[in-house]
C-alpha cells in the first residue's frame, strides 16, 4: 500500500509540474511591426520567458485603457493623448499655463478674433501635412459628433487666412480659445477618406508615437513615430495594458515589470514605504471630491442645516481617512484649480461648535439618544458613495452622526446613484468633477437651474445673475474676480459640500528618467523625455 | 439511449429559452440606463440636461432598439440568437460572438488547468486520507482542506502573486493570456476547488470500504491494490458530477481570479460589462453560460449512463417495458 501512495503522489507531482512547466522569469515581450491590426492576445500564445524587455520598451499600466480608437468617443482621447499618439492645439502645462502644442502659437487680434499659426513642419502619420483645413476640418467633425466636445467649442467659428494660420471668430468677447481648445477631446485628426476610425488601418494623428497594435479594454502598443515634428523621444516603444484590480495593479507596480502604474489606490500608499522598485508620484489633481445635496429633501431645505454639514466637517481627518493623507483639503469646488488656489480654504474651517449652533438655530435640538428631532422627526441624511469613496463615506457618516444626524452610508455601483437621481429619492451623494476649464462653463455645469451636474435642483438668483455676468464677462481679471463672487455666494448657500481633490496616485519606476508630475497626469504620462536608466 | 438523449435534448432547449426570458428580465431590472453610462461618466464639464445630450442619448436608443417595448425588445433579441447572433456591444461596438470568441480561449485553458490539479490532487489526496484514516497524513491533508476552503480566493491569490510576482520575480503581472502566465492562476483555482474534492473522494471510498462486497473481497483474500480498484470504481460517480458542475463554475465564474491575476478571460469581460450595464453583452455571456451549463449536465447524464452499468441496464429494462 505504501508503494501506491508514493506512485499516486509522484503523479501528483508530475501533474503539478506539468502546469509548473511555464514557472520562470516570465517577461514577455512580443514583435509587432507597424500596421498591424489588432491581434488579441487571448489567444493562447507561446512567448518564451527567456525574452527580455528591451531597454527601449516602456510597460505602462493603468485601471483601463481605451475601448476603440475614434477620438470623438467619450474618453478614448484621453488615452491618445496620454500615450503622446494624438496631440492638441494647446495643452496645459504642469503649472496650469496653456501653451502651444501642435500649435505653433496664437494671438488675440481683437476682443473676438483670434489667430493661430500652425508648425509647417508637422504632418499626419500619413505624411499629410497639418495645415489650417486639415485642423479645421478636425475641429468641425468634433463639433458634429462628440458631446463633450460641443461645449467647447461653442461661439466658435474657424477659417483658413493661409495654409498654416487659422482665424477663430468668437461670439464672446475675450473668449478663453487656447483654453477651450486644449480640451482633450479636441485631438488633432485627419478626417479625410479612408480615415474613419474603427481600426488600425483608418487611424490618422500627428502624435510622436504611432498605434501598432490594439485589443479593446486589454492592450495598446505603440511605437515611435520618426516623422515626427518635434522632439524625438528616445523609448522606441511603449505597451499600455489594463490591469483591472487595484491591488494587482499595486503588486504589478511593485514587482517592477511597470514603469509607470497609473490608478494606484491611496489604500496602497504604505506598500510603497521604501521600496527601490517605484515611487508615488502624487499631485493633486484639479478636481474636487464634491458631496451633492439634494435641496427638495425636507430636511435640506434650510440654508442652515447645509452649511452645518459643512463647518461639522474635520477634513484634515476625512483627507487622512479617506484618502490615506494624499489629497489636501478645500472647501470651495474651484479650489482644486490651480488658477483658484487663493479660494481654496476660504470658507468652512473646521467649527463643531459653529455647526451644532447651526442645527439648533435652524430648529434641530439635540434628544436624549444623541439624534437631533424637529418636530418629532430625526435629521437624517443617506450619502449614496460608489467607487474609490467607500471609506470617504464611512468617515463623513462618523464626523456627521458626532452632530446629532443620523447618517447612513449606502455604497455601490453608479447606477444606483443615476437611478436615485431619476427618481429624486436620494439626500447626498459624492462625485468628483474636473475644476480645471472655462470658468464660466464649469460653474454654469455645477450652478446654473440648467446645469449638467446640478443635481440638487440648485436655482439661487443671484448666483444666476454672477453666472450670466461671468459668462459675458470681457476680461480675465473680471471673469476671475466674478469666479471668486460666485464661489462665495454658493457657499453661503451651500448647495454642495466640496472635501478634496480625489487622489491619483502614480506609481513611477526607480528605472524611469524624466517623468512630470502634473495636476492633469491622466493626459500626461509620456513625454519625449523618459528614459530607462539601469 | 438515443430515446433517453433526446428527451433530454428537448428539455435543455425549453430550460434555455426560460433561461433567457429570466435573463432578459433580470438585466433590464438592473437600475441605470447603459447609454447614459456611457455617454454621462464625470469629466470635465457637465453634458446632461442639454439639448444635445438628450438628442444623442435618444438617437443612440434607437440605433440599439432599446426605445422600444421589453416584450418588441426581447422578441428581436430571441430571433437574433436564433440565428446564433449576439448583438454589438454598446461600449465597443464591436460584435459580442467576437469579444467572446476572444476570450473563450483563455478561460477555457485556466478552466483546463485548474480542474487538472483539482482533479489530480482531489483523487490523490483523497485517496490517501482515506486509506490513512485517522491518522497523521490524515489530519494534515484535513487542514489543508480546511485552510484553503475556509480563505477566501482573492486572499490567496493575492499572497501567491506578492510572493511569486513580487518578492521572487518568478511570476509575470500583465494582460497577456499564454502559457507562462497559467500556473499560478491555475494553482489558485486549484486549491481553492481542491478541498472538496478531496473531502468527498475521502468520504464516498471510506463508505464504499464499509460495504459488504468489500468485506467479502478482504475474505475472499484478494490483494488490497485490487480492493481499492473496485471501491474506487464506485466513488467515481459523484467525483464525475463534482468536476462537471466545478468546471461549468471555473468557466463561468473565475471572475475573481480573472480580475486578480488580469487574465483576459470570459468572466473579467463579463464583469466589466455587469458594471457597464452593457446589455448586449450581459445577455450574450449569461445565454452561453447557461448553453454550457446545460451540456455539461447532459454530458454527466451520459457519462453516468456508460460508467454505472445499473444505469445502462435500467435504461435497457425500461426499453423492454415499452416493446411489450
Amino acid at each position: 500500500m505504501k508503494k501506491s501512495i508514493t506512485t499516486a503522489l509522484v503523479l501528483a507531482l508530475c501533474a503539478c509540474l506539468f502546469l509548473l512547466s511555464g514557472c520562470g522569469g516570465a517577461s514577455t515581450s512580443e514583435s509587432s511591426t507597424p500596421g498591424t491590426s489588432a491581434s488579441p492576445s487571448t489567444e493562447p500564445s507561446t512567448t518564451s520567458p527567456d525574452e527580455v524587455v528591451d531597454n527601449r520598451e516602456l510597460r505602462i499600466a493603468g485601471r483601463e485603457i481605451a475601448v476603440g480608437l475614434n477620438p470623438t468617443v467619450p474618453i478614448v482621447a484621453d488615452y491618445l493623448v496620454n500615450m503622446g499618439a494624438g496631440e492638441l492645439l494647446f495643452k496645459a502645462n504642469a503649472g496650469g499655463i496653456i501653451e502651444p502644442s501642435l500649435a505653433a502659437g496664437v494671438e488675440e487680434i481683437d476682443p473676438t478674433t483670434w489667430e493661430i499659426k500652425l508648425r509647417p513642419e508637422a504632418c499626419f502619420w500619413s505624411g499629410k501635412p497639418v495645415d489650417a483645413d486639415v485642423v479645421i476640418d478636425s475641429l468641425e467633425h468634433s463639433r458634429e459628433t462628440d458631446l463633450k466636445a460641443q461645449p467647447f467649442l461653442e461661439g466658435m467659428s474657424f477659417s483658413k487666412l493661409d495654409d498654416y494660420t487659422i482665424q477663430v471668430k468668437t461670439t464672446l468677447e475675450h473668449l478663453t480659445v487656447p483654453l477651450n481648445l486644449s480640451y482633450l477631446q479636441l485631438v488633432i485628426h485627419n478626417v479625410e477618406p479612408p480615415y474613419t476610425y474603427e481600426d488600425l488601418n483608418t487611424i490618422d494623428f500627428t502624435g510622436m508615437y504611432k498605434i501598432v497594435e490594439f485589443v479593446p479594454k486589454q492592450r495598446m502598443v505603440f511605437e515611435v513615430n520618426n516623422e515626427y515634428w518635434g522632439q524625438k523621444p528616445t523609448i522606441e516603444r511603449i505597451i499600455q495594458e489594463e490591469i483591472g484590480d487595484e491591488q494587482t495593479r499595486t503588486l504589478a507596480a511593485l514587482s517592477g515589470r511597470y514603469h509607470v502604474v497609473m490608478n494606484i489606490p491611496a489604500s496602497s500608499m504604505a506598500q510603497f514605504a521604501g521600496s527601490n522598485v517605484a515611487q508615488i508620484s502624487a499631485v493633486p489633481p484639479a478636481n474636487t471630491e464634491t458631496i451633492y445635496l439634494n435641496l427638495n429633501q425636507p430636511q435640506l431645505q434650510d440654508y442652515r442645516v447645509r452649511q452645518a454639514l459643512s463647518w461639522g466637517l474635520d477634513r484634515d481627518e476625512l483627507n487622512l481617512l479617506g484618502a490615506e493623507g494624499q489629497s489636501t483639503p478645500v472647501t470651495t469646488w474651484l479650489g482644486s484649480n490651480p488658477a483658484f488656489s487663493e479660494a481654496k480654504n476660504t470658507f468652512f474651517k473646521y467649527d463643531f461648535d459653529k455647526a451644532s449652533a447651526l442645527l439648533d438655530e435652524a430648529g434641530w435640538t439635540l434628544g436624549g439618544d444623541g439624534i437631533r428631532y424637529k418636530d418629532g422627526m430625526p435629521l437624517t441624511l443617506r450619502l449614496m458613495t460608489w467607487g474609490v469613496d467607500k471609506a470617504l463615506g464611512e468617515a463623513l457618516q462618523n464626523q456627521w452622526s458626532k452632530l446629532g444626524i443620523q447618517a447612513t452610508v449606502q455604497h455601490g455601483d453608479y447606477g444606483l446613484i443615476e437611478t436615485a437621481r431619476g427618481t429624486g429619492d436620494w439626500d447626498a451623494f459624492i462625485e468628483a468633477w474636473g475644476t480645471f476649464g472655462n470658468t464660466a462653463s464649469l460653474l454654469k455645469g455645477q450652478y446654473s437651474p440648467a446645469g449638467g451636474a446640478n443635481y440638487g435642483g440648485y436655482d439661487d438668483e443671484e448666483t444666476n445673475q454672477l453666472l450670466d455676468s461671468l459668462s459675458s464677462a470681457s476680461d480675465e481679471t473680471e471673469r476671475h474676480e466674478l469666479a471668486i463672487l460666485i464661489i462665495e455666494r454658493v457657499a453661503k448657500q451651500s448647495p454642495v459640500i466640496c472635501v478634496y481633490p480625489r487622489p491619483e496616485l502614480t506609481a513611477v519606476s526607480t528605472s524611469l528618467d524624466g517623468f512630470t508630475p502634473h495636476f492633469r497626469q491622466f493626459e500626461n504620462v509620456i513625454n519625449s523625455n523618459l528614459r530607462i536608466v539601469d | 439511449m438515443c430515446k433517453t438523449v433526446f428527451r433530454r435534448l428537448i428539455g435543455a432547449v425549453i430550460t434555455l429559452f426560460c433561461a433567457t426570458l429570466v435573463l432578459f428580465i433580470i438585466i433590464r431590472l438592473a437600475p441605470g440606463d447603459p447609454i447614459e453610462i456611457m455617454l454621462g461618466r464625470p469629466g470635465d464639464l457637465a453634458i446632461k440636461n442639454t439639448p444635445a445630450y438628450e438628442a444623442r442619448v435618444a438617437e443612440l436608443h434607437a440605433q440599439l432598439g432599446l426605445d422600444q417595448d421589453m416584450l418588441t425588445q426581447y422578441g428581436q433579441w430571441l430571433k437574433r440568437l436564433v440565428s446564433l447572433e449576439l448583438g454589438t456591444s454598446i461600449h465597443t461596438g464591436r460584435e459580442v460572438s467576437i469579444e467572446i470568441a476572444e476570450r473563450i480561449p483563455a478561460t477555457l485553458m485556466l478552466s483546463l488547468a485548474a480542474i487538472l490539479i483539482q482533479l489530480v490532487s482531489g483523487v490523490v489526496f483523497g485517496i490517501i486520507s482515506a486509506i490513512r484514516a485517522g491518522k497523521i497524513l490524515d489530519h494534515v491533508i484535513r487542514l489543508f482542506c480546511v485552510f484553503f476552503a475556509s480563505v477566501p480566493a482573492f486572499v490567496i491569490g493575492l499572497v501567491l502573486l506578492m510572493f511569486f510576482a513580487v518578492t521572487y520575480h518568478i511570476y509575470e503581472i500583465s494582460g497577456d493570456a499564454n502559457i507562462y502566465r497559467l500556473w499560478l492562476p491555475a494553482i489558485t483555482l486549484g486549491l481553492v476547488g481542491a478541498p472538496q474534492l478531496i473531502r468527498m473522494v475521502r468520504a464516498n471510498i471510506l463508505s464504499e470500504l464499509g460495504q459488504t462486497y468489500i468485506v467479502s473481497a478482504i475474505s475472499r483474500g484478494l490483494p488490497k491494490k485490487q480492493i481499492m480498484r473496485h471501491a474506487l470504481k464506485n466513488a467515481m460517480l459523484p467525483i464525475v458530477t463534482m468536476m462537471a458542475l466545478s468546471f461549468t463554475n471555473l468557466i463561468a465564474g473565475s471572475v475573481v481570479i480573472e480580475s486578480i491575476f488580469s487574465w483576459p478571460g470570459i468572466g473579467n469581460y463579463a464583469m466589466n460589462s455587469v458594471l457597464l450595464h452593457d446589455y448586449p453583452v450581459i445577455q450574450g455571456y449569461a445565454v452561453i453560460m447557461v448553453s454550457v451549463v446545460i451540456m455539461a449536465n447532459l454530458l454527466v447524464e451520459l457519462l453516468y449512463m456508460l460508467i454505472d452499468p445499473r444505469l445502462r441496464k435500467r435504461s435497457r429494462l425500461e426499453r423492454g417495458l415499452e416493446n411489450e
